[in-house]
């Protein structure tokens, strides 16, 4: 079943329940009734995914490629550059969009239960709404400039969704700090997309129309009209961009910061959906980065910097102590993951494993959060343990994400990061280094999540519970670079105040209600059969006859594998090498494991002594002094030229624009002297002005 | 035979110049009304003249839409003079000058 | 004799022409009689007609879409160009009356005649677009004018209203005295009224040194340039536009001027176009004192009327640039910035009437201080219009800006153009001083609740929807006004 124009009521849905709700919100719906209303919305427009889905699925697969495409309206026309709205539904924003529009449902069922109580909890929804609809617009744009409109949407909700908790000095400051590294990262992002145009116009025949589609500007790279090193500078540009929004390598500083903001944002925005944006991007132009993959020292750079990134979050999160920090680095570690794999040309892991994390991540994110709910906001692991006896749902949901993230089979984490890493081995010689890095990376994600795990759940905590008090803001903060003595912490503000008064102030933790953990389980079952359902390895299936194939890699051929263009896909490897890889990235998880339990394990607790070597590695504790050493190189030198551009806009430009104003001001004033209200002075006015036109026309003429 | 065009053509221009004197000169909002009437029924004669001397018809069509015209507009003129006249009991053009600057 | 049998068998189809006219004209003796029997309680019912007047006339409109043709022995002509012109009329008649009636009501002028009255400018702005001769031109000016004088007088217990309308109406009819007296002149050089005949006789005899025509052209400037407000024939608007009563304020700045510019075009694009180089260099410097002026007094202001007024001003001088580009490029850009000011002009006054009280007590700018945070929607709302008024995108006025300008380099009027963004920055420190009041100003007095004024907040809301559907989506609108004056008969 399908009707015209399905895709933008997709995308319209969202939008639409952003709008009932910052009307009728505040004033009608109030609290459960506004969530409920954006949670309706939310669901439609998965209901209406899974409908256009469906239909693309029907289409034989040659036509799939091209897919379902939804010419909206005629946006902007100017002579050659003919932009249109227009959709386009293929595989790849097919599977985005079940990811956007499913995990986004599911998390907005959970805000509901989270944000219960917060003054602001209609506007709340009217935010996530707006995310929603427009990181559909984001997956669904079939040109370059639908796609940076959804990216600095996107950008805008994730701004105002950190900094939700405004009154809070330090969520509005991560709010900025969040908008100001993605402007860097936008900056480049945007000549990348003026470059591609220039290109265009200088590729395509004169008067041939540009539409800067991403059909049109792959065909004309494909067909190698454009020269390879403008090409290789377009993916630089672009790939600077996706460094800003998916938190990579020099850009990632903003998304540790970022986790300020509620619970349900970090994990629908900070680690299912728009982190991803970045690697969609690079799938989406595959073709340009395929056909002049940008290397240094051999090392494709994408790749690299993916690589890079995930080694380096993870070891920040060995040591850190708030839960979502440590989630927030381990995003940041994945997200380094993808990046590895689409740089190395395997796109389809590269999503895969985009999927699996959205679910594992999100859990994580929201059985952190139910945490947090349970334990009136507290955010520091220190002062968590044996949550297992209160909170059974969540520790049960919180164990199975952790499992998945981890790498241990047959959970979804194991799949799809097997794949990326047999990928990457795959790649030449620098793919072997790159695959070593992944590998240690794998170890240390599976430690620092089990040690987070360990430490919540089992063992005991340090005070007893219901001696602490709710919202200490005296806890030693743990992140030196923590910009400024006004940051507190999670624990003051609208939210908790809400909730204190709601009577969960001291006392024991509790589990949380029903809609939170459903959805968490929910999401742990996706997080268990997800990857087996949507990856399972081609060359087990082959082995063994079983009855599982690579779902995913199927139904993605029509997009990757078009025009000759075959990227690196799995098959080149004997089955052997790679039972061997499987082997080594289950034995490092297990390892990770092990090492956790070791070091973490419920004997050790409360005190943890024989980690506190690790612990007090003062390089890891300040994240390797990245924020201070920006501060010290950018900030601070930014500042100096703040004061001298200051000094010059004030004494230099302002008297400028003054003696304009004056000058205007000024003869203003003199013409007003005209107006002087008699009717004779009109006349004579008007009588002057009949007068010189007639002798400019018949004595000119 | 008739007058040449040029001569009506003149008679037309110093009308309406003298209409337009009236409206620089006189201070009776009435006065000042019936000037500009005069100015109207100068270009009359102009379209009349033009008329005959191009041997259509139309310029004395004209004419006559412009009495219309003029005396609808005389009409409301009047109407508005009057209103104006009771709330400020006055008929001095440079009493119109309330609203300025 | 036979001149009558001819009109008597006047084909059906010029009916067909002057449809949506026939339709108001006839609306509006209906309201007249309509009134004699309604009560002051239901007088609401003669602003529901007067709408369902004007949907029918624009309906009818919509049928004639696409048509090409002369009626009525060349006086009437049927093109897009005249049709999206009444769209964009009846569209500020529509909404100057949805939101007159909450206002007249509290001006205690809620008389049948204000709808009667605005009905039948109406007709004549429609004339005005659809006139193909200058006694059409002239007879229909003169419909629009004398409607429109006695609305501005309409409150007839006011000085001021009486003054503006009384002004008005002198200076009014001194400018059309100019008027007629151009037409007379043009005539006597051509001998023909008709635009077409006009056009047709000074590209067949290319008028050397015709003094006669040119003195024509040169009175019917001063003629037009009263009715768009052009410097230094726009004296009279300030005055005007702050006595009348603000829904006619609303009415005289979008309506009028549309149809002035309307006619405008028409003459000088098509009829005079021939002789387009001796022409244009006067409208360009017309073009400059205009906008300049406008900008500039404007920026002395504290009356929001007066303001307006003058930003009204250096409106017209924006559309001059059009005229003087004089392409058919710069005609089609003109119809969408008439579109785009009809409903920026319309949402503003919306907005002063929603400010505004009984008596119209002086509306300065300090009483907008801090209007943005107590009333948020509203604050929106300006913010939407003033940056269309000052051009910035992603509003209706900037796409309008950008075409006229594109359309005015097109024809290598760089320093026009460079002009005009000038005024345009100039522009931006008044509006925005506005915003500035409204937003980070304290507010003057104590919270005085805002009016619950259904219609005139339907005719806000419209407005800055059309504003921002025009700013962000202007492809298919900017297609209908070219195609508009492609069709357009006579248009070069």
């Amino acid at each position: 079943m399908t009707f015209p124009h399905l895709l933008f009521f997709i995308i319209l849905l969202p939008f639409l329940g952003a709008l009932v709700n910052a009307f009728w919100g505040k004033r009608y719906l109030r609290e459960p009734n506004a969530g409920r209303v954006a949670v309706l919305f939310a669901a439609g427009s998965f209901a209406l995914s899974v409908l256009a889905v469906m239909n693309l699925a029907q289409m034989p697969a040659a036509q799939r490629g091209v897919g379902i495409v939804d010419r909206v309206y005629p946006w902007i026309y100017m002579g050659r550059f003919q932009i249109d709205f227009s959709l386009t539904l293929d595989p790849l924003s097919a599977v985005m969009i079940l990811v956007v529009t499913g995990v986004g449902t599911l998390i907005h069922i959970y805000a509901m239960g989270y944000m219960h109580g917060d003054p602001l909890y209609s506007r709340f929804f009217v935010y996530l709404n707006l995310f929603l609809g427009s990181m559909l617009v984001l997956v669904l744009g079939s040109n370059f400039i639908l796609l940076y409109v959804g990216w600095e949407l996107v950008g805008a909700c994730s701004y105002l969704l950190i900094g939700f908790w405004f009154e809070r000095v330090s969520a509005a400051k991560a709010g900025m700090k969040a908008f100001v590294v993605n402007r860097v990262g936008d900056y480049g992002f945007a000549i990348g997309i003026f470059l591609t145009f220039v290109a265009m116009t200088m590729a395509l025949p004169p008067g041939a129309p540009i539409e800067m589609s991403f059909r049109q500007v792959s065909e004309v790279v494909a067909a190698g009209a454009v020269p390879m090193i403008t090409v290789m500078i377009i993916c630089l540009l672009l790939f600077w961009g996706a460094t800003g929004k998916s938190a990579q390598i020099p850009l990632y500083v903003w998304l540790a910061d970022a986790m300020e903001g509620p619970t349900p944002v970090s994990a629908l925005i900070h680690a299912a959906t728009m982190v991803t944006a970045g690697i969609y991007m690079i799938a989406r132009t595959h073709v340009l980065f395929d056909y002049a993959t940008p290397t240094i020292g051999g090392f494709p750079v994408v790749a690299l910097i993916g690589a890079l990134t995930a080694i380096f979050a993870a070891s920040i999160a060995l040591v850190q102590y708030d839960i979502k920090r440590v989630l927030a680095y381990s995003t940041i570690s994945q997200l380094g993951y993808m990046f590895l794999a689409v740089g190395v040309g395997a796109y389809v892991a590269g999503i895969f494993h985009l999927v699996t994390h959205a679910f594992f991540k999100a859990c994580l994110f929201l059985g952190a959060g139910s945490v947090m709910h349970g334990l009136h906001n507290e955010v520091d692991m220190r002062k968590m343990g044996g949550l297992k006896r209160y909170m059974p749902k969540t520790h049960i949901t919180f164990a199975i994400a952790t499992v998945a993230i981890a790498g241990i089979p047959p959970l979804a984490g194991f799949f799809s990061k097997d794949q990326i890493l047999a990928h990457a081995f795959e790649h030449g010689t620098s793919g072997k280094i790159l695959w070593g890095i992944g590998l240690v990376t794998a170890f240390m994600t599976s430690f620092y999540m089990f040690r987070m795990y360990f430490r919540v759940f089992w063992g005991e905590p340090e005070i007893a519970y219901g001696q602490a008090q709710g919202g200490d803001p005296t806890v030693p903060h743990q992140n030196p670079a923590d910009h400024s003595p006004d940051a507190e912490g999670h624990d003051v503000g609208r939210h908790s105040e809400a909730v204190q008064a709601h009577g969960h102030g001291g006392g024991l933790p509790h589990e949380s209600p029903g809609n939170m953990t459903g959805v968490l389980w929910a999401l742990a079952i996706l997080s268990v059969v997800g990857g087996f359902l949507l990856g399972f390895p081609e060359f087990i299936s082959h082995a063994t006859g079983l009855p599982f194939g690579h779902l995913l890699e199927g139904w993605l051929v029509p997009v990757f594998h078009h025009g000759g263009q075959t990227g690196h896909e799995a098959g080149h490897l004997s089955l052997a090498v790679e039972l061997l890889l499987m082997g080594a990235s289950i034995a490092a998880a297990l390892l990770g494991l092990a090492a956790a339990w070791a070091l973490y394990g419920p004997a050790k607790a409360p005190q943890f002594r024989s980690a506190q070597g690790l612990e007090r590695t003062g390089f890891l504790q300040g994240k390797y002094y990245i924020d201070e050493l920006y501060n010290a190189v950018i900030v601070r030198p930014g500042y100096v030229l703040a004061r001298i551009s200051d000094g010059f806009d004030r004494y230099v430009v302002d008297m400028i624009v003054n003696l304009t104003a004056f000058f205007v001001a000024f003869w203003g004033e003199v013409f007003r002297f005209f107006q002087s209200g008699y009717l004779r002075w009109y006349a004579w006015g008007m009588l002057g002005g009949a007068t010189i036109l007639l002798a400019w026309f018949v004595f000119l003429s | 035979m008739t007058p040449a065009l040029p001569y009506y053509l003149t008679l037309s221009a110093i009308l309406f110049a003298v209409g337009m004197m009236g409206v620089f000169t006189r201070r009776n909002v009435l006065i000042v009304f019936m000037s500009i009437e005069l100015m109207l029924n100068s270009v009359n004669l102009a379209f009349v003249a033009i008329s005959r001397h191009l041997n259509a018809v139309n310029g004395q069509a004209i004419v006559m839409f412009v009495m219309a015209v003029a005396a609808a507009e005389v009409a409301v003129g009047l109407a508005i003079i009057i209103a104006w006249f009771r709330n400020r009991e006055s008929v001095d053009v440079d009493d119109l000058s309330l609203l300025k600057w | 004799m036979e001149a009558i049998e001819r009109m008597i068998n006047l084909p059906s189809s010029s009916f067909q022409a002057i449809a949506p006219e026939i339709i108001l004209v006839l609306g509006a003796l209906f309201i007249l009689v309509l009134d004699l029997f309604l009560t002051r309680e239901r007088h609401h019912y003669l602003q529901y007609f007067s709408l369902a007047f004007i949907a029918l006339a624009g309906w009818y409109t919509a049928q004639l879409w696409g048509d090409t043709g002369f009626h009525f022995y060349d006086m009437i002509i049927v093109d897009n160009f005249r049709l999206s012109i009444a769209y964009t009329i009846l569209i500020a008649a529509g909404m100057t009356i949805l939101m007159s009636g909450p206002y007249i009501k509290r001006e205690e002028v809620d008389l049948g005649e204000y709808y009667c009255l605005t009905l039948l400018a109406t007709v004549g702005m429609l004339f005005m677009a659809a006139a193909a001769d200058l006694i059409m031109i002239f007879v229909s000016l003169e419909t629009m004018s004398i409607g429109v004088y006695i609305l501005a007088a309409f409150q007839r217990y006011r000085v001021a209203s009486n003054e503006a309308g009384l002004k008005y109406l002198l200076i009014g009819s001194f400018a059309t005295s100019f008027l007629l007296y151009g037409i007379a002149l043009v005539y006597a050089a051509t001998g023909h009224t008709d635009l077409d005949g006009i056009s047709r006789f000074l590209t067949n005899n290319p008028p050397a040194g015709d003094k006669i025509l040119y003195a024509g052209i040169a009175m019917l400037v001063v003629g037009f340039g009263f009715k768009v407000a052009a410097f230094p024939f726009h004296l009279w608007t300030p005055d005007v536009y702050e006595g009348a009563p603000t829904s006619i304020t609303a009415f005289m700045a979008a309506g009028v001027k549309v149809a002035a510019f309307a006619a405008f075009a028409r003459v000088f694009m098509s009829a005079l176009h021939p002789v387009h180089d001796q022409w244009a260099p006067a409208l360009y410097w017309l073009a400059i004192l205009t906008m300049s002026l406008g900008n500039l007094v404007a920026v002395t202001q504290t009356n929001i009327k007066r303001l307006l007024a003058y930003s009204s001003i250096a409106h017209a001088g924006y559309l001059l640039i059009g005229i003087t580009a004089g392409t058919s490029e710069a005609a089609s850009a003109m119809v969408f910035y008439l579109a785009a000011y009809t409903l920026m002009t319309m949402g503003v006054f919306a907005v002063v009437i929603y400010l505004g009280h009984k008596g119209e007590p002086n509306l300065t700018l300090y009483d907008f201080a801090g209007l943005g945070y107590r009333y948020p929607l509203l604050g929106f709302a300006m913010v939407v219009l003033m940056m269309s008024l000052a051009g910035l995108p992603p509003t209706a006025g900037f796409m309008a800006k950008f075409y006229l300008f594109r359309a005015a380099i097109r024809e290598d009027l760089v320093w026009l153009v460079v002009i005009a963004v000038l005024n345009s920055v100039v522009s931006v420190y008044y509006y925005l001083g506005i915003l500035v009041r409204m937003f980070m100003n304290p507010p003057e007095e104590e919270g005085r609740a805002l009016p619950a004024y259904v219609p005139v907040g339907v005719t806000l809301a419209v407005s800055i929807a059309g504003i921002i559907l025009l700013g962000i989506f202007p492809t298919p609108w900017i297609d209908a006004a070219q195609r508009s004056v492609m069709v357009a008969l006579g248009m070069r």
